[in-house]
């Protein structure tokens, strides 16, 4: 995943076909799904909460993962107890080693609402190692990294979480890696295709 | 991982096992005393859909006591798994792939767990043991080839290859096909946590050498 070749071999991979499963029409949505995305859609406050993306649309295929799926978005926006942009930072590096183009472009945009410059981004593709994280920065990307390659996180970077995050946060972490790879598996097996102006690994 | 594996993986047992669970849990367990009536709730209904009797507070397993310093997290695992235990794949498939799961995670809590569920859901001895060489042993049907072939192309390359795909959707409908992914992803995250938190292995559990 480093060169540009790479990047965009995955990417033909991934959306250069099209999508595995076809989303639900809309005059096909059972009751039960409509009014959940009718509720949440208010919660969240969103303009027009009655419209599905395509990937949501797809999961109406199966209503039991469609809620649970809302659901855990809600959790994120009101019950995680990592701060955004530290969260935003693990999503993204997640993303990135997952080969996901949805997730990853989707979660640059959320990123720069949150404040991350395009040498932000640029960053996460690098990694660890790259200059300028803080020595905390540093060990949320280790962690990620640790959780792909060896599938557990070191005591050298447990040590310089928990100097940061209290024990919630630190029990948060490996899940919310694992519930975005959990994500980035599912978009990327569906083929799921870019939303209308989204970019994939273009975006920064 | 970041290759597929579809075979046997050396790695040393013991040391992977001391690595993970031989040095005392990173955050202890909430004691019994601590569980509230919500936690002890969600627990028990978890129980009641695998079809097991209610527990005390004193006997709810360490990993769920540990999950429970994040009220939110455990909340939405508990809701996770219930899902999944109920879910369209049938049990003996989700088991074979959990198997594989924790055996390419090397994540002992998982896989010990596991094989005692497997077993009840219709999983021989013969069949953990094959579990550990992969999707490429011969001795495999095509439907149960196909799934494990999935885990092992999810896990090393985070998305299911066209062969598979179609290999799988020979079988399943269309909600089973989306549960699939979805399913891996939420044990891998499983191990992922388990693996880090050091959750020391329950008394009947002996983790990675279990058949």
């Amino acid at each position: 995943m480093k060169t540009a070749d790479n990047i965009a071999a995955r990417e033909a991979e991934i959306i250069g076909a099209p999508i595995r499963i076809e989303p639900l029409p809309d005059d096909e949505l059972g009751s039960e799904v409509r009014e959940l995305v009718r509720r949440i859609g208010s919660t969240l406050g969103l303009e027009a909460p009655e419209t599905l993306t395509t990937y949501f649309a797809v999961l109406a295929r199966h209503p039991d993962l469609f809620r649970l799926q809302l659901e855990t978005g809600i959790f994120l926006f009101s019950g995680s107890a990592i701060p955004p942009r530290e969260r935003e930072l693990a999503v993204l590096r997640t993303a990135w080693l997952a080969g996901a183009p949805y997730e990853w472009g989707q979660h640059v945009l959320i990123g720069r609402e949150m404040g991350f410059t395009e040498a932000d981004t640029d960053r996460v593709r690098a990694g660890p190692e790259a200059e300028g994280w803080t020595s905390h920065e540093k060990a949320i990307l280790c962690a990620v990294d640790e959780l792909f390659d060896r599938q557990m996180i070191s005591d050298a970077t447990w040590a310089e979480l928990k100097q940061t995050w209290n024990e919630a946060q630190l029990i948060e972490l490996p899940c919310l890696v694992g519930q975005y790879l959990g994500v980035a598996m599912l978009q990327n097996t569906l083929r799921m295709p870019l939303a209308r102006d989204a970019r994939g690994f273009a975006e920064r | 991982m970041s290759a597929i594996e579809r075979g046997g993986i050396s790695f040393d047992l013991p040391e992977r096992q001391r690595q993970v669970v031989g040095d005392g849990p990173r955050i202890a367990a909430l004691t019994g005393d601590a569980v509230d009536r919500e936690a002890l709730g969600l627990v028990n209904a978890v129980r009641a859909g695998a079809g097991a009797q209610p527990v005390t507070p004193d006997n709810i397993p360490d990993y769920m006591r540990t999950m429970m310093k994040h009220p939110e997290v455990f909340a939405r695992q508990m809701e996770m798994g219930t899902t999944i235990f109920t879910g369209r794949i049938p049990p003996r498939e989700r088991e074979l792939a959990i198997l594989r799961i924790g055996w390419l995670c090397r994540a002992p809590y998982e896989w010990g767990q596991h094989v005692d569920i497997a077993k009840r859901m219709g999983v021989t001895t013969e069949e953990v043991e094959r579990v550990t060489r992969g999707s490429a042993d011969p001795a495999w049907d095509a439907h149960d080839k196909a799934i494990l072939r999935g885990v092992e192309e999810l896990v090393g390359d985070h998305a299911i290859a066209d062969d598979t795909w179609a290999m799988l959707a020979q079988s399943w409908d269309e909600a089973q096909l989306i549960e699939f992914p979805m399913m891996v992803g939420q044990y891998v995250a499983t191990a992922y946590v388990q693996n880090s938190l050091r959750i020391m292995l329950a008394e009947e559990n002996p983790g990675l050498s279990y058949r």
